[in-house]
């Protein structure tokens, strides 16, 4: 009947009929399209355009073609990548290329599974969503950002450390004595060696966990971690564990030159 | 001389694009004029893109 009614009316009498907007402070939901697309469409335009100009004022950093014989010193990974490849510093390749990765991938993955804070939904606030910020900020910018910044401006020839006013000296050497933390610790045995290591790094996780649960429950109390669960307290416990012990492998290795804190013929960490 | 004509075409069409939709989004009602400047600014971005073409360089 409406339909009809429409096609009937003369064209001059039709009236347009605005989008909904928002104009109280109770009136808070508008529609997605045309709203935000379109505010988002105008800024891809302005990168488009600030992309094209750039492309035409300066030309790719290219290469002359690659020398089999002749390998570059150091040889870079492209710039994202740098990060993974700084951790090969720090770790067996497969733990900085594969495990480490792929825990990043899985725990951000999990968030909204374990986020119960429904706090901070359509806003931004860092009041209400205080730990959940942090822990991300301290993931991305200590964990990643940083080591790009380090594996890119920072690392030269041989994949040592020259600062920005250093120049990339290709024959200097670092005469550094990487040892292994029960080696450090007096232990020579190679068996007892594994073992301290594997007890350390079993201890590490048991005693972080226990540490996690007593932290949570004085800051938050025991309903908090009633309405949490179990399980969602021992997936976090264990990501978040693990950001701690690559932060304190990498300070190991940096201030005491420790190689390895656990070393057996298989597994390395 | 070809290609940065090419370019400043599809520059030029690229903002009437950016310009329309801003357009939109402060004036109530006026969507025809967006859709016009929407369909003019993806024209002039086109002739820029034929004009490029493409495996020369």
């Amino acid at each position: 009947m409406a339909t009809s009614a429409v096609k009937n009316e003369p064209a001059a009498k039709r009236v347009e009929v605005t989008i909904q907007k928002a104009v109280g402070p109770g009136d808070d939901k508008v529609h997605t399209w045309p709203h935000l697309v379109r505010a988002e469409f105008i800024c891809a335009v302005l990168v488009m355009v600030g992309m094209i100009l750039w492309s035409l004022l300066i030309d790719a950093p290219l290469e002359e073609p690659a020398n089999p014989s002749r390998t570059p010193n150091p040889s870079k990974a492209p710039w994202y990548f740098l990060g993974l490849q700084e951790m090969l510093v720090f770790f067996d390749p497969w733990h900085a290329g594969v495990v480490l990765p792929s825990l990043i991938i899985v725990g951000l993955m999990v968030i909204p599974y374990i986020d119960i804070n429904p706090k901070g939904n359509g806003y931004y606030c860092f009041a209400d969503r205080k730990w959940e910020l942090l822990t991300f900020i301290f993931g991305f910018h200590i964990l990643w950002v940083s080591l790009i910044v380090i594996g890119t401006l920072l690392r030269g020839p041989g994949w040592n450390w020259f600062w920005p006013w250093q120049q990339w000296d290709p024959h200097k050497v670092e005469a550094l004595t990487n040892v292994n933390l029960p080696y450090l610790l007096g232990i020579r045995d190679y068996f007892w060696s594994a073992v301290f290591g594997l007890s350390l790094v079993i201890t590490f996780f048991i005693v972080g966990t226990v540490g996690m649960y007593a932290w949570v429950i004085w800051l938050k109390g025991p309903e908090f971690m009633q309405r949490w669960g179990m399980t969602r307290f021992m997936i976090t416990s264990f990501l978040f564990l693990n950001m701690m012990a690559t932060l304190i492998k990498m300070l190991l290795r940096h201030l005491l030159n420790v190689k390895y804190v656990m070393e057996t013929p298989w597994i390395n960490i | 001389m070809k290609f940065y004509l090419a370019k400043t075409l599809e520059l030029v069409g690229i903002t009437t694009v950016g310009f329309g939709l801003l357009y939109g989004l402060n004036h109530e009602g006026g969507l025809r004029v967006e859709l016009n400047l929407l369909i003019l600014g993806s024209a002039i971005f086109l002739v820029g893109r034929f004009m490029e073409g493409r495996g020369a360089a």
